[in-house]
């Protein structure tokens, strides 16, 4: 039963790109990921080595992810910034995830957000292919999926997730899902107010909506101040299983026209039956 | 369709799913077929039915088997139908895969009953005085196969379905996946009875109104189909989006693969049998089945940029 949702306002704007949440997130779930060390040899990590984005991409080893994204010019002087985002699971309100997991291995928490049951996982991969963000991921060193668990150990025993714990900016907000965007459309307003027009939240009601329950958002949202694709975020993710009724009618469909045609070429028994009928009146 | 950038990760669902959709489609298709033939067709059919049978189960069972060796923990498949921590059955009608799961077992014990069905029929299995039939008889039996045959229509068409309820690109983008593997499965199925009955020493006539004959018929029908739908679902997708399907390897593999070699050429050697009546029939089976595993390889792989090994060679 959730008692009141928490999640995470990440305020991309006063990111600093430390790090220190990745840091926290991998030394709090190191008993839950393999040694990094114990097989570098023959598994070196991946790392870019071509940005200071050095992991790239959440993983199943990498359950938050400080992105760098650098806009530049070529000459560096019409356009030079860069945007910094610290990523995770977005424990959205309509997890696709969550929704086609056949084994029950991802479940919804007391405190609203996903999470995977590693225990259940068979690693069919079916919430790999559903999730819009590219969060859930599968690990080749156990056969299961991984991804943020929100420190799900941490909250029942009334901590606060590592990330938000460690972040020296208060880029990552723990809290309560209300009052968090209660915060964040302020956040918002001030900013308006201070000439970044561009700024506005990624993550608020309309993202992932099902109009039948009137439920929809994120429970990790962001503030952000450029389009969603420039910070590897989609416009306008999809909940899956809204496309199967279409999809069912189709085959349907399709049944019934094969059914037709295999109808119509294997017929000619109740024709013969009907034409001895007709032999036997006459 | 505009272009939608995708973020989501790929599943790597390789060769096993492929040759999962692939060999449940031509299980499903011949199942069908079989029940038509149970239904409306002529006591001389019922050789092909049986055939159908013998088939249908032994595919379903290497299908269940192809399922669990792609899980990455293939011990705990039956976590698929069991929720592991309750020990109570899940099943979540929401999901083509938790639906699917239910739908390939309950598939698998009509196919069951029918191959048990299809051998006592044939005297491999002595009851009585043999050459009795086990189930396939009057309303109830007709009813059985009907039923046997939704569920292998649903095993047919449910993996469109499953590809189409993620947030990958094409796959999510088009609603007549399911439909395609469809008519695929019954057409590859087709072919799968068409070519062993050919390749029998004792093969059935293909003469005018022969059993066979009808089966090419019906195929030749659900070829047609097979390519309305392939045509749909690029001009529905658009160009863009289509373009990983069209071009480069995989549009090599689909238009030569599938459409000329699987479905053209054996639609030209139903009507215009070139090498003889049995020749054509036996290259016209064989490359319905090659192009149904094609399509599946395109549109299970192409999305997710994985190919097989042995197809490098098309690679651009």
């Amino acid at each position: 039963m959730v008692v009141r949702a928490k999640g995470f306002f990440t305020d991309t704007t006063v990111c600093i790109g430390c790090k220190a949440c990745q840091v926290a997130c991998r030394e709090w779930n190191q008993d839950k990921l393999p040694n990094a060390f114990e097989h570098v040899h023959e598994h070196p990590p991946h790392l870019l080595g071509t940005s200071y984005d050095n992991t790239g991409h959440l993983s199943s080893v990498n359950w938050r992810h400080v992105k760098f994204i650098e806009q530049f010019s070529e000459d560096r002087t019409q356009q030079s910034r860069w945007l910094m985002m610290s990523d995770c699971c977005k424990h959205c309100v309509n997890a696709p995830c969550l929704e086609v997991c056949p084994t029950g291995s991802l479940i919804r928490t007391e405190f609203d957000s996903v999470y995977v049951q590693p225990e259940v996982c068979n690693g069919c991969r079916d919430c790999v292919a559903a999730c819009p963000f590219g969060v859930i991921s599968y690990g080749e060193w156990d056969g299961k999926v991984h991804k943020c668990t929100l420190c799900y150990d941490r909250l029942q025993v009334g901590l606060q997730p590592a990330c938000a714990q460690a972040c020296p900016t208060q880029s990552i907000q723990f809290g309560d899902v209300d009052e968090l965007m209660e915060r964040a459309k302020k956040r918002v307003a001030t900013l308006h107010e201070r000439g970044v027009k561009e700024a506005y939240i990624y993550g608020d009601k309309d993202i992932l909506y099902d109009p039948a329950s009137g439920k929809g958002g994120l429970n990790v949202f962001y503030l952000l101040v450029d389009k969603p694709e420039v910070y590897g975020l989609p416009a306008n993710p999809q909940i899956p299983s809204k496309t199967v009724p279409k999809s069912s009618a189709f085959s349907i469909l399709t049944a019934f026209i094969v059914g037709l045609i295999g109808i119509f070429s294997f017929r000619d028994r109740r024709i013969r039956e009907i034409q001895k009928n007709e032999n036997l009146r006459t | 369709m505009s272009d939608v950038t995708s973020y989501a990760l790929h599943p790597e669902w390789g060769g096993y799913i492929v040759a999962y959709f692939y060999l449940g489609g031509i299980a499903a298709g011949a199942y069908f077929m079989a029940a038509i033939i149970e239904l409306i067709g002529n006591p001389e059919d019922r050789a092909l039915a049986r055939t159908a049978y013998y088939i249908a189960f032994p595919l379903v069972v290497i299908c269940g088997i192809l399922l669990i060796l792609d899980l990455g923990r293939p011990e705990r498949f039956w976590h698929m139908l069991i929720y592991s921590k309750a020990g109570m059955p899940i099943f979540k009608y929401w999901s083509p895969m938790s639906v699917g799961a239910w739908a390939l077992l309950i598939f698998g014990g009509f196919t069951f009953l029918s191959f048990i069905d299809a051998l006592v029929e044939s005297r491999q299995i002595k009851r009585g005085k043999g050459g009795e039939r086990l189930i396939y008889t009057g309303f109830l039996g007709r009813g059985f196969a009907f039923i046997g045959s939704l569920f292998g229509f649903f095993i047919a068409s449910y993996t469109g379905a499953l590809l189409t309820a993620t947030n990958q690109p094409i796959w999510s983008q088009t609603s007549l996946l399911g439909a395609l593997f469809l008519a695929s499965s019954a057409s590859t199925g087709m072919a799968a009875l068409l070519l062993i009955h050919n390749l029998r020493r004792h093969r059935i006539e293909a003469r005018d109104g022969s059993p066979l004959q009808k089966l090419q018929h019906a195929d030749n029908w659900t070829m047609l189909l097979e390519l309305i739908l392939i045509g749909l679902i690029i001009f529905t997708l658009g160009q863009n989006v289509a373009a990983p399907l069209i071009k480069g390897h995989y549009g090599k593999v689909l238009w030569i693969g599938v459409v000329l070699l699987g479905i053209v050429l054996p639609l030209i050697l139903h009507v215009l049998p070139i090498l003889g009546t049995r020749g054509s029939e036996v290259l016209a089976a064989l490359l319905i089945l090659l192009g149904g595993f094609l399509l599946r390889y395109v549109f299970v792989m192409a999305p997710q940029g994985l190919y097989f090994s042995f197809l490098k060679g098309l690679t651009p």
